[in-house]
């Protein structure tokens, strides 16, 4: 689990033991590491990440290799994050959200404009495997401060990276894959969709035959690629 | 006017009235600024920018990553 130093030092870090106690109960092993950056990591804490099956990321690292020397600077180079796929860990990204625990329990809403930028979009571009936001912000009455607290939803994040840890040490021929088609009925339920087989339309042209065309490399390896509908 | 990222920032350095030594300590601490070197950051600011006589410690280096020792209450 890598973190913010800058939480690591307001000892804003127990939403992060918390989930250390919902990866063992899961059957993992935890390693919580703090850092100031994932653009430029050291290399000792890249030789550290190698021991790791499954990495829970709430650090960005994209935005460079480098820290840009100009904000009108962009080059391709500026979302590189070579250092951290040449892992060939499976990194799902907790989310750490900026809403209060009583906004997120009180709407149905789910994740503000601000929550999905920095915390859905800009972790696709580091090549994260999205999971569920599972800490929020609540207000200590007693010392006047803002805290970070885990939220229910600790488990939910915990479970699929011990799976995804466990899924390296499953050969392919033991491996199945669904490629599974979500339907999103109205228009107005396609807010915020991108990966274009979103929408009925778009799915009668893909069809399971696409599947297996698209994952070739794991029929090769042995896996059983099979479709059922709905 | 100091940023909050590792690196100085010479156009907030430039923007700054005090003195470019006073701005640049300022700039290296900001980052690190946990507990203790917050309460010296400000002790230094008074002390060189209002001649307080206050009296500050110099910044204590805090590791750019580690490992969490878990169930220490900071």
């Amino acid at each position: 689990m890598l973190y913010y130093r800058a939480q690591h030092l307001g000892g804003q870090h127990g939403y992060i033991e918390a989930l250390c106690g919902a990866i063992e109960k899961a059957g993992g092993q935890a390693l919580p590491l703090y850092c100031a950056s994932l653009r430029t990591p050291a290399a000792e804490l890249l030789d550290t990440l190698t021991t790791a099956d499954a990495m829970v990321v709430t650090v960005l690292a994209a935005g460079g290799a480098v820290p840009p020397l100009s904000e009108l600077v962009v080059d391709d180079d500026s979302w590189n994050v070579a250092h951290l796929a040449a892992l060939d860990v499976p990194d799902p990204a907790g989310a750490v959200s900026d809403h209060f625990s009583r906004q997120w329990d009180s709407n149905d809403d789910g994740l503000s404009p601000l929550d999905v930028a920095t915390q859905v979009a800009v972790p696709e571009f580091d090549g994260r495997i999205i999971t569920v936001p599972f800490s929020f912000k609540e207000i200590d009455d007693r010392r006047a401060d803002l805290l970070r607290r885990q939220s229910r939803t600790l488990a939910r994040v915990a479970g699929l990276a011990v799976r995804h840890a466990r899924l390296r040490t499953i050969p392919p021929t033991r491996s199945g894959v669904a490629v599974v088609f979500s339907a999103y009925p109205t228009k107005h339920a396609r807010i915020g969709n991108a990966v274009g087989l979103d929408t009925p339309g778009q799915r009668r042209g893909a069809t399971a035959g696409d599947a297996r065309g698209r994952l070739p490399d794991r029929r090769r390896a042995g896996s059983r690629l099979r479709t059922a509908t709905p | 006017m100091v940023s909050g990222a590792q690196a100085p920032d010479a156009d907030l350095m430039d923007r700054s009235t005090v003195p470019a030594g006073i701005a640049l300590q300022t700039t290296s601490t900001w980052p690190r600024a946990a507990s203790d070197n917050l309460r010296q950051l400000h002790a230094f600011l008074c002390d060189t920018v209002l001649m307080t006589g206050i009296g500050f410690e110099p910044p204590v280096t805090i590791p750019n990553w580690g490992v969490l020792e878990r169930g220490v209450n900071k």
